[in-house]
């Protein structure tokens, strides 16, 4: 099926104002707000949603407030989306909405949907690197460091979840909406690829405690690893607790920055994950501090040898 | 000041001032640093008269749980929440009612009100560590 990737994140919050101002120094450009809530888009056109955990126009909540309410999927095209509908309304409702969304929830019972995609060509500046023995791509005297430059997330990368059951959770996945398996975390659970994307993942599954169900994490691509330290340095300098990074992951080998937020689970800056296809040959390795990054920095203030702690 | 009593826990020296109870927001949370340089390694809450105190460290990935200076709690100020992976917890006693942590509980601070102030033991358990950080994905 061709489904080509994440459209849209909504979220059901406690703390509205908070969660606004989180995505918005986020780097996210407001497109909507509201007295409910707010629309976040990213430059082509993928998006957070958010609103109070209490609005009605929510699917039912699955976990506590704050968390995830529903992921919805784009996929390329309106037979795509028929062929969905068929397939899944085999063995559960399924209703389509009147903003062209087709809805259900899936063998976890997360609330999860689909459209024909809401991406658009990205227009942004392109990230020229020069790199000793290749040709240089940033023309002579064009200079690359600039503390004014403007980083907005330019696209929703992927979404993590707990589940109760993950080879379950999984089998829904590749068994009725053609997901691959991209690599296997064997204590943690799949790095999951839709057919109509070549990138890594745009969705992990965790197994939890049986009790345990929800967001994990959540983020968006940023254009590069440069792009992605300066806005994540910039967002811990507005306030925001980061727990992980910047470092590198081996799954995906995207760079990772996560840090605490008020939706019931992280939010994730990453930047430059691995193209695979049909292939690839899957990975399974036991997750832990080894296998889940190739480095590992933390952040700290800016500082000069010139200044009076020298 | 330190002195022969330092060692006996029920000594008044082994507990030191934090800050006064009418510094603290009623019904809110606050982060402290208990070496005074660095992040905040413990945080309490005060409900009235009483403050209880916690290691800010969550038991699921050994992480800070706040996602902005002293935001602790959730916006009703009912529970303790680690927005690392949203894990909620009773505010009198730490446990973990829901999260992947669900049945532990976060490291309890002593803490005593006296003649108005917040005192917090002279000795903090976890040393100047703060919190050992992620351990990983589950
Ligand atoms: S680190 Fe606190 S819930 Fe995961
Ligand atoms: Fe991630």
């Amino acid at each position: 099926m061709n489904i080509v990737g994440l459209d849209s994140l909504v979220f059901g919050v406690d703390d509205l104002d908070a969660s606004i101002r989180c995505l918005a120094d986020y780097g996210l450009t407001c497109v909507e707000r509201t007295p409910s809530g707010a629309v976040f888009e990213a430059l082509d056109g993928t998006s957070a949603v958010v609103r109070h955990a209490s609005d009605g126009g929510l699917a039912e909540a699955f976990a506590p407030s704050p968390n995830i309410r529903e992921t919805i999927y784009g996929v390329a095209d309106q037979a795509t989306l028929e062929q969905i509908g068929a397939e899944l309304g085999k063995d559960r409702p399924v209703t389509l909405g009147s903003d062209g969304v087709l809805r259900c929830k899936d063998d976890s019972g997360i609330p999860i949907g689909f459209r024909v995609t809401c991406r658009r060509p990205i227009d942004a500046p392109p990230v020229l690197i020069n790199v000793p023995g290749m040709k240089p791509q940033r023309p002579v005297n064009q200079v690359a460091a600039d503390p004014a430059m403007v980083c907005t997330p330019r696209s929703l990368s992927h979404v993590v979840f707990f589940v109760p059951d993950v080879a379950k959770a999984e089998r829904f996945y590749t068994e009725r909406l053609g997901f691959r398996v991209t690599d296997r975390f064997t204590n943690a659970g799949p790095f999951l690829r839709p057919a109509g994307t070549l990138e890594h993942h745009c969705l992990f599954l965790i197994q939890a405690p049986a009790h345990m169900f929800g967001l994990n994490h959540f983020t968006f691509h940023m254009a590069d690893a440069n792009e992605l330290m300066l806005a994540g340095w910039r967002f811990q300098n507005k306030g925001w607790k980061g727990f992980w990074g910047p470092g590198r992951h081996i799954m995906g080998s995207n760079y990772f920055w996560y840090f605490n937020s008020p939706f019931g689970g992280a939010i994730e800056f990453d930047a430059d994950m691995d193209l695979h296809d049909d292939t690839w040959v899957p990975r399974a390795v036991d997750a832990n501090a080894e296998t889940s990054q190739t480095f590992l920095f933390d952040y700290r203030p800016l500082w000069s040898p010139g200044g009076k702690d020298h | 000041m330190a002195g022969a009593n330092e060692s006996c826990t029920d000594a008044p020296e082994a507990y030191r001032p934090l800050c006064g109870l009418d510094e603290l927001p009623d019904g809110g949370a606050r982060g402290f640093c208990s070496s005074g340089q660095g992040s905040d390694d413990f945080f309490v809450v005060r409900r009235g008269d009483t403050v209880v105190g916690y290691r800010n460290c969550c038991p699921h990935n050994g992480v800070a749980l706040e996602y902005r200076k002293d935001m602790f709690l959730n916006a009703a100020g009912t529970d303790i929440v680690c927005y690392a992976h949203g894990a909620h917890f009773d505010v009198a006693t730490g446990y973990c009612t829901y999260g992947p942590c669900a049945g532990e509980s976060l490291e309890a601070l002593p803490i005593r009100i006296e003649q108005g102030r917040v005192m917090i033991p002279r000795t903090i358990a976890w040393g100047s560590g703060g919190c050992p950080g992620n351990k990983g994905w589950s």
